[in-house]
């Protein structure tokens, strides 16, 4: 494989990584904070009952 | 050390600020959550209560190390965009275990809180004493770096006069953070702070990258690695730093990293069900390769940026630069091209995911010699409170170990090439004992142990071993090939892999398990 396919590559990777990260950064914060407020819930819940 | 203080920074006074802010925070949650730890469980297993997207924002906390990015971004620096062949392999081999569930879903159908644990309940006691310390002391040792690494980089990027007590001094006011709210909060700290971490982090990260693009100018990093690299800053293949034997090690690196790596699996026992489990791993596949490239490029960008002013930077370039200067060069690049307060909101977020590798790292240790060796030894008899007080007292132990580590092992070199081979002294012998203890009825403890024990051997591929053993070899059959070219960490990581597994199966074979009447029988755990 020559040089120009290999940046070819990386640069299709560089760009098509970076984009799907971005959406998936968005997802995760906010269904992160969702889930992080179930983790709680929870864990809380045994404490409750007893 | 070079003086970092000729190069200047745009961290000032407002970035100091962020920085201590958001350690303030995290201080914060970890005593707040201090009343959920009240058992093991939520200690070391958060409850087995994650949602999937918290599970991802987890899973990229932990993985998305400061020391990860130093160590790829020196890779980068060295390698060219040829690194970035690490980052796709990763990336692909967690996608193909998400979708799969190869080893992590019978893994998690087992309900164990560690991996020594599965030995127990796979093979028997023995094995998991045995693994537990051996898993213990390279996964330590594998950490030993960390504290080092991330102190240069606060060093660097804040500008410190790095010839005063800096690194010393930013390592134990940085080791004490962490030690408190570890200590204080278990794997529910853990994973909040990941989370917090991983928002910072992923805009930060996003944000550089623009930033570096914008400054630098896309088609001219790439035109610059050309003319400075040529076709080995672009082709693994080629490339002398990488090749083929670095490649194939970098595929068992993949499976290592998302499968067989105790924190990373910490982090998919956690997870509330399979299916939860799955969608973790499959999505966190763009973590895996985000947590290289992402470094890869800033190495790379760095190393562009340095050519531009060649006088201002003649000490990153020079032909025989060292390894402890390469590090150095991604966070002075970053400290050149962010503004303040962007600066600082990155080096905090950074500081997160120091901390956040090292709180995974010290609980995931610290649990282990506790549940898996002092445990057993003791003859089971510890309760929770003792089990609780025995962790954290462990943590407080590595973290003066790893202060002492960092202050005294100056011989850094290659760090990712380091932390491969010291955790090959775990993972060789686990990746049969994982794969076969899973899916191989005819797995016996005997195979197991034996297969443990010639893990030790990936020991050799760390250089003050290597090289003389090199030196030697070549003495003996009268070689006449240049140092570093015959006996490689790869080349040592790989023959360990193959030696492991074939000592597994033999072994197996010749010494099956067999029951009280000495008749040979077949596990398989209850799924």
């Amino acid at each position: 494989m020559n040089i120009d396919s290999w940046i070819w590559i990386w640069k299709a990777s560089l760009i098509g990584t970076l984009g799907v990260f971005a959406v998936l950064a968005v997802v995760v914060t906010i269904g992160g904070a969702y889930d992080v407020l179930q983790l709680l819930k929870s864990l809380k819940e045994p404490q409750d009952k007893s | 050390m070079h003086s970092m203080a000729l190069l200047g920074t745009n961290f000032s006074t407002i970035d100091w600020v962020i920085v201590v802010g958001y350690l303030m925070i995290s201080l914060v949650i970890g005593l707040f959550v201090k009343q959920y730890t009240n058992s093991m469980v939520n200690y070391l297993g958060a409850g087995r209560a994650v949602g999937p997207w918290l599970g991802i924002a987890t899973m990229t906390g932990t993985e998305l190390g400061l020391v990860t990015v130093m160590y790829s971004a020196q890779k980068g620096f060295t390698g060219g965009f040829a690194a970035f062949h690490i980052a796709m392999i990763a990336g692909f081999v967690t996608l193909i275990v998400g979708l799969s569930g190869f080893i992590i879903v019978p893994l998690r159908r087992t309900k164990v809180l560690t991996i020594p644990e599965f030995y127990l309940r796979r093979f028997n006691e023995p094995v998991r004493v045995l693994g537990g310390i051996v898993l213990a002391a390279a996964g330590i040792l594998n950490m030993g770096m960390f504290l080092k690494v991330g102190s240069v980089f606060i060093v660097v990027v804040t500008g410190l006069n790095d010839e005063t007590y800096a690194v010393p001094f930013v390592m134990t006011g940085l080791l004490i953070l962490v030690l408190v709210y570890t200590t204080l909060g278990g794997m529910v700290s853990v994973i909040i702070t990941d989370y917090i971490q991983f928002v910072v982090l992923s805009f930060g990260l996003l944000i550089t990258c623009y930033l570096a693009i914008d400054q630098l100018g896309w088609d001219h990093i790439f035109a610059k690695v050309e003319a400075r690299m040529g076709p080995e800053g672009f082709s693994p293949v080629v490339s002398e730093e990488f090749g083929p034997s670095y490649i194939t090690w970098m595929c068992v690196m993949g499976l290592v990293m998302c499968a067989i790596w105790p924190t990373a699996l910490a982090r998919a026992l956690t997870m509330k069900s399979e299916g939860a489990l799955k969608i973790q791993y499959s999505l966190s596949s763009v973590s895996f390769v985000i947590r290289f490239l992402i470094p890869y490029f800033w190495g790379i960008c760095a190393l562009v940026y340095f050519t531009s002013a060649p006088d201002k930077f003649a000490h990153f370039l020079a032909p025989d630069v060292e390894a402890d200067v390469t590090m150095q060069a991604m966070p002075t690049f970053i400290s050149h091209i962010l503004p303040s307060g962007l600066l600082g909101i990155v080096s905090a977020g950074m500081i997160a995911a120091f901390m956040s590798t090292h709180d995974s790292y010290l609980l995931c240790w610290s649990s282990v010699l506790t549940q898996d060796v002092i445990a057993p030894l003791t003859g089971n008899k510890m309760d929770d409170k003792q089990r609780l007080f025995c962790t954290r007292l462990i943590i407080v132990l590595i973290g003066i170990f790893i202060w002492f580590w960092g202050v005294f092992y100056t011989n850094l070199g290659d760090i990712w090439d380091y932390m491969a081979i010291t955790g090959a002294i775990y993972f060789t012998g686990a990746i049969p004992l994982l794969i076969g203890g899973l899916y191989w009825r005819q797995a016996s403890s005997a195979g197991a142990f034996a297969s443990l024990l010639s893990g030790c051997c990936a020991i050799v591929g760390l250089s003050p071993i290597l090289n003389p053993l090199e030196k030697r070899i070549q003495e003996l059959f009268l070689l006449n090939v240049e140092q570093g070219t015959l006996l490689t960490p790869a080349r040592v990581g790989i023959a360990t892999v193959l030696l492991t597994t074939v000592v597994f199966i033999v072994v197996s074979l010749l010494i099956p398990d067999r029951d009280k009447n000495g008749e040979i029988i077949s596990k398989k755990l209850d799924q």
